[in-house]
Order: C-alpha cells, then structure tokens, then sequence
C-alpha cells in the first residue's frame, strides 16, 4: 500500500459523520488497531529504501497523531452531548408551584404589642405586665378615685368579690410598680383590661392597654409630650404628629386626651377621622400629687409623667382594621394578613 | 349633654359657626362630639284654634272647625282623639309640605270636604324626647297663649344646631347653659385679650324687699354634709300647664313638660346648674332638717319605690320623717300636685361626696344627683331660689315670702402657685405677665407676690375643679394650649430597659410555635358556663364567676384554653377552612384560697400539615406529630419529662396522656374525643411551670472528630409492651457509645406470633477517642440483646 494523503482525507470523511461512540470505535479499530491503517503503513517502512525510510516514518507519525487526537476530540465531543441528552430528559416544568407547608403567623395584637415593647425598651423603659385580677385599692382607690367618685362611671366595672375587680385598665401597675422600685422609674406594663362595655365595631368588654409611667426629678409635660411625639413617629411613620387637649383621668393633673394626625389622610380630615383629622389614642398626663403621695413619693421632689394607650385602637390605625370584633374571632384569614 | 346652639347665641353675643365653635370647646378640653342640625321638615304649617270637634257618626273620626285666620275657618277631618275645643294646633294647609315629603291636598270623607290637616310632632319632623307623652300620641296641643295664625317655625324654635358635649366629671362647671356660655365668653376674653366677664351671663333677678319670713325653720343638721339650705314658701299658686313662652325655652333645653312648677326647677337646673325641689308645703309639718338617714329609716321617692336607707344617705326631714332624698330625688308624699295650692321650694348646696355616696349606694342617679356630686357653684344657690321665685310668681301666681336659709359656706380660699412648680412640671419657661393673662382670660382673681414669685389664686366658685396648685397650672396649659408647650426629650442616666421573664418567655414560645407552622390566636377571656360545662370544664367551686356579667355568654372567666380555641376552630371549619394548627398563649383563671391566674399554652391541630400537592402525599397532623412538637420544645428547654396514659373528658379516652416532669403535672395531649372533633389534636402546658423547670441557657459541647457507626436492628418483643420500656431497657445497657436510639419502624402480622410486634431501632454508636470497630459494636449488640431478653424478653431478629 502506498502512503498518500488520501487516507488522511477518507478519514476526515469517515469522522465527519460520526454519530455514536461505537462507530468511533470501529473507526478507531480501523485506522489505530493492531492490524488497522496506521500499523499497516509503518510495516512498510522496512520494505523501503533505506535513505526513504525517516522520512517516510516521520509522516506516519505524523498521520497517527492527526488521527489519534481527532478520534479523541470527537469522543469528548460525542461524551457530552450524550450527558446532555440525558439530563435534557429530566427536564422539569420551573413555572410549577412550589411545595409548600403550613406556615404559621403571629397574632396582629401580638405584634402590635412586640412592637411597642420595642420602641419603649430602646428608650430605656422597663416592660411589665400585672394581673388581670386587681384589687380595688390598685385599680381605684390608690389612682385617686375613691369609692362612689364619679369618675368611676367612666369606667364599667365588672367584679369578682366585694374590691375585687377585672382590671379596667393598666394604671394599677403604675401604683404596683411605685410600690416596688424607687424613682427613677421609667417603665410600661401591657396588658388585658375589661370593662362593662357592649360589644360593637369600635368597643369591645376586653381589650389591650399600654401604660407608662416616667419618674424622676423634674420630669415635666414637655417630657411627655417628647416621649409619646416620638414614640408615634415609630410606630405610625417618620410624618406623624401628635396633638394634646385637656381632659379628665383623676390619677394625672394637668391631664390630656392625646391623638395623632389621621395616618388615613394625614390631617386633612376625611371619614375615617371623621373629618378632624386626628384619630384619638389614649389618655395621658402629669402623675396627680395624691398619686405619688399614695405610693410615699413626695411630689415636691419628684414629679412623672403617665399614658394608657389601646392597643386594639393602635392595630386598627397602623394596619387600617375597621372592626375591633376580628381580634377576638381568629378567622385564620385575618391572622394570615399580619 | 345637648346644648342648643340658637339659646346660646341667645344668652351671648359671638360670630362662631356652631363648628367652629366645637372645635373651639374640643380644644379647650369640653369635648364636643357632635353637631346636629335640626332642620325645618314641613312648609306652609301654621297654628289654628280648634272652633269645634263633633264625632262623624259610623266612622272613628272628627270633623274639626278650625279658626285659621282673624276671619276664616276651614274644616278638616281627623282620625286624632285629643283634640278638643279651643286648643292651639299646628294646622297644615291645603299645599303643606310636612316631614315625610308628603303635599296636602283637598279631601273628600263622604260628603265633606278637609281642607288640611292637624299636624302630630312626627308629621312636623319634632325630635320626640323633647316633648310630653301626650304631645307625642296625638295631635300637637299648643300651649293656649301660643300665639295664633303664626308660622309654625316662628313660633316653635324648630331648626337648630345641637352641640352633644361628652363632659368629664371635673367639668361640674359646664353641665349647664349657663355653664357652656361661660366658657363661650372665655373664648372671646381670650380672643380679645381681656378679662372674662361672667356676671353678664347670670340672671338678672330682683325681688321686692320686705316679703313676709317663711314661717318655718330649716336647720342643717350634719353639718358636714350640706353648706347652705334656703326654703321658701310661695302661697296659693296655680299649677296648671306652663305658658307658652316657657315652653319655647323648654323645648331648646329638651325638657319634657309637666306643669309649671315642675318645668321650672327643671328649667333653674339645664339652664343654670342648681336642681332645686319643690314641695307640697300644706304636707310637711315643723321645719325642714338636713340630716343622715337613720339605719333602717324608709321613705317613698316619687317614683313610688319604698326604699330603705342607711347613714350612706342624707335626708330632708321633717318633724315626721324624711320627706326627700337630698340632692337625689323628692318623697312622694310631699309631692307637688295638681290639687298643691301652697309650694315650699328648696335650693341647696349639699356636699359631693356625701351625694356621691347616697345615690350610688341605692343605685339612683338623677339629674339632681349627677350634678350635686360633682359640685354646683355654691354662690349661684341663693339666687337661683330668687330666679325660680320670679318665675313662678310669672306662671302660678301666687304669694310669696322670704326665704328661711341655713348658710355654712366657707369663705372663698386662695390656692397657691409656685411660678417656679409651672415652669418645672410643664417644663418650659412660662412668664408671671403670661400666667396673668392666662388667669384673666378665666376671670380668676389672684395675688401675686413678687418676693415669693407665688400666686394666691381666687376661682369664681363655679370652678370645683381648682383647688390644688397642679389645677392651676392645668389651667395655664389649657387657655395657653396644651400644643403650645414644647417637647423635650427626657433627660436621664442612660440605662437599658429590660422585659419581665414571663414575657420573654412567652416571646420565645411563640416563635417556637410559630417555626411549626402554628397560628397565634387570642380568644375571650370571659366565657358562658354553657360552653364551659359542654366540655366539662364547669367546676362551680373552682370556676370564677363574675358577680355582675355584661351578659351569660361572658358571666366566667375561662379555666382553660380548650372552650375557646375550640371555639375559634369551629368558626374556621364552618368557613371552610380545615387544615391548620392554631395556638395560644393566655391566662386562665381559678379559685384556690382567693382567685389566681396564670399563663397556660394550648396547641389545636385538624387536618393535613401538608397540603394536597402534586408532588408527594399530602400529611396529616397526628397525635405523633403534635407529641413531636412537645418533645422538641422540651429539649429545646432542657426539660425532662415523661408522658403517661391518662382520659379526659373532651379526649379520646384511649390516646391521651398526661405530661409529667418529676412527679409534677406540666400539661396533658390527645386526640380530640372523636363526639367533639374528628381527627384532631389538643394539648395545654402549664406555662409558668414550664419555665420553672426550664433552661435556656446554651453552652457549647465537644462533638467527636471521629465518624460514627449506625447499626439497624430489629427486636421482638410482646404486643402490648410500652416501647418507651423497650428503649429504656437498650440505655440501660450503659454503653457510653451510644448516642442516639432512633425508632423507625413497627411491624405487627404475618410472619410475626399473634401477640408480638417487632421494633426497628437505629443505633449510632460514636467513640470520642478513635473509629469504632465492626467487632466493638458487634459486642455493643450483644449486651444490647442481652439486656433485651433479660428485661423484656425481647428477641434480637437476625435475617
Ligand atoms: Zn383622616
């Protein structure tokens, strides 16, 4: 057999076409094996001139290499289309839903809660909580509101013994705790109060209060003002103001009802409001001589400030609830929201 | 309180609209909650004076001959039974619009022609509380001086603007329209920065001197209980209906009429503030005595009750026993009545507390009360005696005489102000001028000393409020207004605020909970013994019951979480939603020496945790799967705890168990009893118990570098052995090695004996020295199998 570039060519015309590694292997017999083209040529070589015979070596080599990295590059070639036709056939659908399990959520009150609990300890308050079960001397009598004071027509009472109450509200831990820590005293107790009322969209017989209680010396009513202003800012949006009008609650003097501007219109007035453009939150004001008397704090050294908030009243505003009766039902497709 | 915007307008001059005027009060701290605007309804209504009424016989109405002009009758027939001859009436005429839309045309009723009709108060678009039980069932009866073929609207003060004040009680000032018009003229001094001027505003009334001496002494008797007491006899009077013209002022104040006497302490009291009683004098007998009721002591209060009072109530008595609740209600007997020709009429001022105590203590709260107990102004109480004189003098006639008084007011006392108090408690400068200005706009008097930097400070005497130094400076900041003052941040050592234990605790369980896939619900506290006895949790001993319910579905507070949580889980299921795991954490109460409270925490499982899904089965929650969740949060806390078999009522008597930790009950879990819930989970933990035992402190411990070696074997023991006994029994063979004991399968049936059942343990087996061998776990097993046969006769099953 003559050396010719034609093998080289067939060969290229053979590989073009190939489609699986097995006919690769054929080739590869055909061309590599112990009696393929390659090992036919270099038994020629003896029969040569003997002056022909490097140079006739050298194309064989030459030949060899050529067809021995082809076959390889063709093999790696062949090896990773057929992977990819394999994982191809695994394909799946990426717009199909996800697996899902339950998931759980956090009572809306509750976050509300977590929420105020937060912004007051970052201002250095203590949190609280108190019983539900009051006696009297706390909820009334210590408060500055003695037995037949008309003011306790402001607040439905129901009760379990003779002085023996549900707590209206959380003002008793403001005596509990003057009782039990010395001024300064900065802290807020949250908790369950109950009062006397129907149940309807805007009232409810159980609901949440927060209560804070600063005291110390020469804490003053612009003190107050600065701690609700910026507690309402944290909680309601950096816009939010705060308004004060005089009002009555017998444990605070000067004493205030305390508002912030309609988070729904920002002021303006529109129905939620009902056109005042601001949305009433609590009491608040000045802790009342009698009080800190009461608790043997002498109100000539030591002055303090108090707020009740609902925080029923506070879930409804930040997150736009209309009715006071869905905290109380737990459709889970209200709790699901928050 | 209703205050008819057009009376005050009456009573003093200013431009305001009725709201602006109520965002004036609101900011002045008398809350105005609303505005009504009572419009004219009807058109073309006038009054007419009924000429005759005759029956029309075979029907059950009247012809009715009306004088509707100087000149002119008209006929009108009418269905109404109270109108009769001469009576005033508002006569709609033949084209009158009235209330409900309606156009009054001409008429036939057999051969007779109406022409018009005789209007009711409905028909004129009236508020109905204003008027008498009579005006309202039928025709409105005019009062007879009412003058005649007027406009309806110009002779009734029909339109109108109501400002609805929501007073607190330290406001006893304003509960009045003399008291709202003071603080109108607040406003104005205020505005015009002057002093205020009440005396403009009272009644100007001036009796003749030398009236002949009541002939009868009134004497307070306990003198702590009343500070002035003025009878007065007025002799020979007529009651009879009041004039016209009062009853125009009566219909402003919203009072009902019921004759003149009566509508006129009734008038002293809305318009001015000062109840007042009138008496039947020719029934009392000796002189009047403010006292204390004896223990036991009666009277019959003139809405017939027979009440029996205690030393908490105070009386006006005579010589014969009590004839009055003072300051809350009259006795019937002393009454004043159509046939009372001779009226002995009481202004006082008795002292809040004692009112206070009286007529809650019976559970009687009057008008007369609710101001009393709050304070009247002591200086109008003389005088208001004189203004209802005059006006029964006007509207009964009569004689009238001086008054016999008893007076113990205190003179008026000064109440100190420290500037220096003001500026440190609102805490921003404020200067003497400012604070002058402040008590001028009030029409405080005071004294200033400049040495001293105080004021002594003289309120009028309606101002019950101002009696301490804080008063005082609450008025500063109320006329200065409350959004003048600055705010300043509070000014302190820096300190961290911390959270009680409990409710971080709670906090942790929540979002422990809540990684479950767990939803937090908050129910009532307040329950019906109904709902607490359908799942037998009514204990009428331990159970709190509240003594004075808002209704019986809220008369208990809640023993447990079950009644509720299960509550919430029917309301869901009944919306179709019926796969979910709820929670809550909340207090649950009980009688135990005294009434108790404490947190307990519930867990309700129903349906499939994980949902119909094309990708695996969906999984149902189980009783396993909510044991799972405790057994976890136990370890979490470090809690060691053991669950024993145990029924309860509302549980599947035979998967329920209790939750013990030592020997102390923490909590129980079962199946839900299947006549209550199908396939669902309950559990409550004692929370305070649970935090007691717990640990949540984290440490870190050395793991093993060297790999450990897991073994599967499969033991055949009993049937009806407990398999915690089973792993106790493998633990017991102390083999340090042992890590973890993994339970994965349990088989029962062929080819197994009838009364056995094989367990599939996993064991891993970790050296913290070296790699275990193959024969060192060889020779774990077999002490484990010997354990195994000795303790439970166990069998080690080898393939
Ligand atoms: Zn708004």
């Amino acid at each position: 057999m003559e050396f010719n570039e034609d093998i080289e060519k067939q060969f290229f015309e053979k590989i073009k076409n190939i489609k699986d590694l097995s006919e690769l292997k054929k080739i590869e017999i055909e061309y590599l094996g112990k009696k393929g083209i390659v090992q036919e040529l270099y038994k020629k070589i003896k029969d040569l001139p003997e002056e022909k015979r490097k140079e006739f070596g050298e194309k064989v080599n030459n030949l060899r290499n050529i067809i021995e990295s082809s076959i390889e590059s063709t093999k790696a070639q062949l090896e990773s289309s057929l992977a990819d036709l394999k994982l191809s056939s695994e394909k799946i659908d990426v717009t199909l839903p996800g697996l899902h399990f339950q998931r759980g959520s956090i009572h809306v009150l509750t976050k509300v809660i977590e929420e105020v609990k937060s912004i007051f300890v970052s201002m250095g308050f203590d949190v609280f909580s108190g019983p539900d079960i009051e006696d009297d001397y706390y909820n009334f009598e210590a408060l500055n509101i003695p037995e037949h004071h008309p003011a306790r027509d402001m607040q439905d009472t129901f009760y379990l013994a003779q002085k023996i109450l549900l707590r209206t509200q959380t003002s008793p831990m403001q005596i509990r705790i003057m009782k039990k820590l010395k001024p300064p005293i900065r802290m807020i107790a949250i908790g369950r109060c109950y009062r006397r009322d129907a149940l309807d969209s805007s009232h409810s017989p159980q609901f949440h209060q927060v209560e804070g209680l600063v005291v110390d010396k020469g804490i003053s009513f612009a003190n107050l003002k600065a701690t609700l202003s910026e507690f309402s800012k944290k909680m309601f949006g950096e816009n939010t103001r705060i308004r004060f009008t005089p009002s009555y609650f017998p444990f605070v003097e000067p004493g205030s009802e305390t508002s912030i501007s309609c988070v729904i219109c920002g002021g303006k007035g529109c129905p939620v409001c009902k056109y005042t453009g601001f949305l009433e939150m609590g009491g608040s004001g000045m802790v009342h001589p009698n009080v800190l008397r009461n608790v043997g704090i002498d109100p000539d050294e030591f002055q303090g400030f108090a707020f009740g908030w609902g925080i029923e009243r506070i879930a409804m505003v930040k997150y736009g609830i209309p009715d006071i009766r869905y905290f109380y039902q737990n459709d889970l497709r209200f709790l699901k929201q928050f | 309180m209703l205050v008819s915007y057009r009376l005050l307008k009456e009573l003093i001059d200013f431009s305001y609209s009725p709201n602006e005027l109520a965002t004036k009060f609101t900011h002045l701290g008398l809350e105005v909650e609303h505005v009504e605007h009572v419009e004219k309804k009807f058109d073309k209504v006038i009054t007419a004076k009924v000429l005759d009424v005759t029956s029309i016989s075979g029907t059950k109405l009247f012809k009715v001959n009306l004088l509707v002009s100087e000149n002119e009758t008209k006929t009108v027939i009418t269905a109404a039974t109270n109108v009769k001859k001469e009576d005033i009436v508002p006569y709609a005429m033949v084209g009158a619009k009235i209330s409900d839309g309606r156009v009054i045309v001409e008429k036939y009723f057999g051969d007779i022609l109406s022409q018009g009709m005789l209007c009711s108060y409905n028909e004129l678009g009236l508020e109905s509380e204003f008027l008498s039980n009579q005006e309202k069932n039928g025709i409105l009866i005019l009062p007879e001086d009412t003058p005649l073929f007027k406009n309806f609207e110009s002779v009734f003060p029909v339109e109108d603007f109501y400002l609805e004040f929501s007073l607190l009680p330290d406001r006893a000032d304003a509960f009045s329209v003399l008291g709202i018009a003071r603080w109108v003229e607040i406003i104005l001094a205020k505005e015009e920065g002057r002093k205020a001027n009440f005396e403009k505003l009272q009644p100007k009334v001036q009796l003749e001197e030398n009236l002949p001496n009541t002939p009868f002494e009134v004497k307070i008797a306990d003198t702590d209980c009343a500070k002035f007491y003025s009878g007065r006899l007025i002799k020979n009077v007529k009651i009879k209906n009041s004039s016209y013209n009062l009853r125009t002022e009566l219909y402003k104040l919203g009072v009902h009429p019921i004759n003149n006497i009566v509508d006129i302490t009734n008038y002293v009291l809305k318009m001015y503030g000062q109840p007042l009683h009138a008496f039947d004098f020719d029934k009392l007998k000796g002189g009047i005595f403010v006292r204390r009721a004896k223990t036991g002591e009666t009277i019959k209060t003139l809405d017939g009750v027979e009440r029996v009072l205690s030393e908490k109530n105070l009386l006006i008595a005579d010589s014969a026993g009590a004839v009055a609740l003072a300051g809350v209600m009259g006795g019937e007997y002393t009454e004043v009545t159509n046939e009372t020709q001779n009226v002995f009429l009481e202004s006082a001022y008795f002292v809040p507390s004692v009112i206070a105590v009286s007529s809650r203590s019976l559970g009687l709260i009057t008008d007369a009360s609710s101001l009393f107990e709050k304070g009247v102004d002591p200086d109008f109480t003389p005088h208001a005696s004189n203004v209802a004189s005059k006006m029964i003098l006007e509207e009964a006639g009569g004689i009238l005489f001086k008054d016999s008084v008893d007076d113990l007011r205190d003179p008026k006392k000064g109440v100190n102000l420290r500037v220096s108090k003001a500026v440190s408690l609102l805490g921003d400068e404020i200067k003497v001028e400012e604070i002058k200005k402040y008590f001028d706009i009030e029409g405080f008097d005071y004294v200033f000393d400049e040495a001293k930097n105080t004021f002594t400070v003289y309120a009028p005497t309606f101002r019950q409020d101002i009696s301490i130094e804080e008063d005082l400076i609450e008025e500063i900041a109320r006329i200065k207004g409350y959004n003048e003052f600055k705010e300043t941040p509070i000014v302190s050592n820096l300190k961290s605020g911390s959270i009680e234990k409990i409710q971080e605790f709670n906090s942790f369980l929540r979002n422990f909970l809540l990684a479950y896939g767990l939803n937090e619900v908050i129910t009532s506290t307040l329950v019906s013994s109904a709902m607490l006895s359908k799942y037998k949790l009514f204990n009428e001993e331990k159970t709190v019951k509240i003594l004075n319910p808002l209704t019986e579905d809220m008369a208990y507070l809640r023993p447990s979480l079950l009644a509720t949580l299960l509550e919430v889980a029917t309301r869901n299921i009944n919306v179709n939603i019926k796969d979910f795991g709820i929670f809550e954490i909340g207090k649950v109460f009980y009688r135990e020496n005294g009434f108790k409270e404490k947190f307990n925490l519930s867990i309700f499982l129903i349906g499939d945790y994980i949902l119909k899904n094309p990708y695996k089965k969906t999984l149902p929650y189980d009783f396993f799967y909510l044991k799972g969740i405790l057994e976890d949060l136990f370890d979490e806390l470090k809690i060691p705890m053991f669950f024993e078999k145990q029924s309860y009522p509302y549980l599947h008597p035979y998967r329920s168990a209790v939750i013990k930790v030592k020997d102390e009950l923490i909590g129980f879990l079962g199946e839900m009893h299947p006549n209550i819930f199908d396939k669902a989970y309950y559990c409550e933990l004692d929370i305070e118990k649970l935090l007691n035992n717990s640990s949540l402190e984290k440490k870190f411990t050395q793991f093993s570098i060297y790999p450990s070696v897991k073994r599967d074997i499969a033991i055949l023991v009993d049937k009806d052995i407990e398999e915690i006994k089973v792993r106790d029994v493998i633990r017991s063979a102390s083999i340090n090695e042992l890590k973890n004991i993994v339970l994965f399968d349990i088989y029962e049936g062929d080819p197994l004996p009838k009364d056995k059942k094989s367990l599939a343990y996993s064991l891993e087996f970790v050296s913290n020295e070296r790699t275990l061998t193959s024969e060192e776990v060889d020779n774990y097993i077999l002490k484990i199998e010997k354990s195994l046969i000795d303790k439970v006769n166990g069998i080690l099953r080898r393939q």
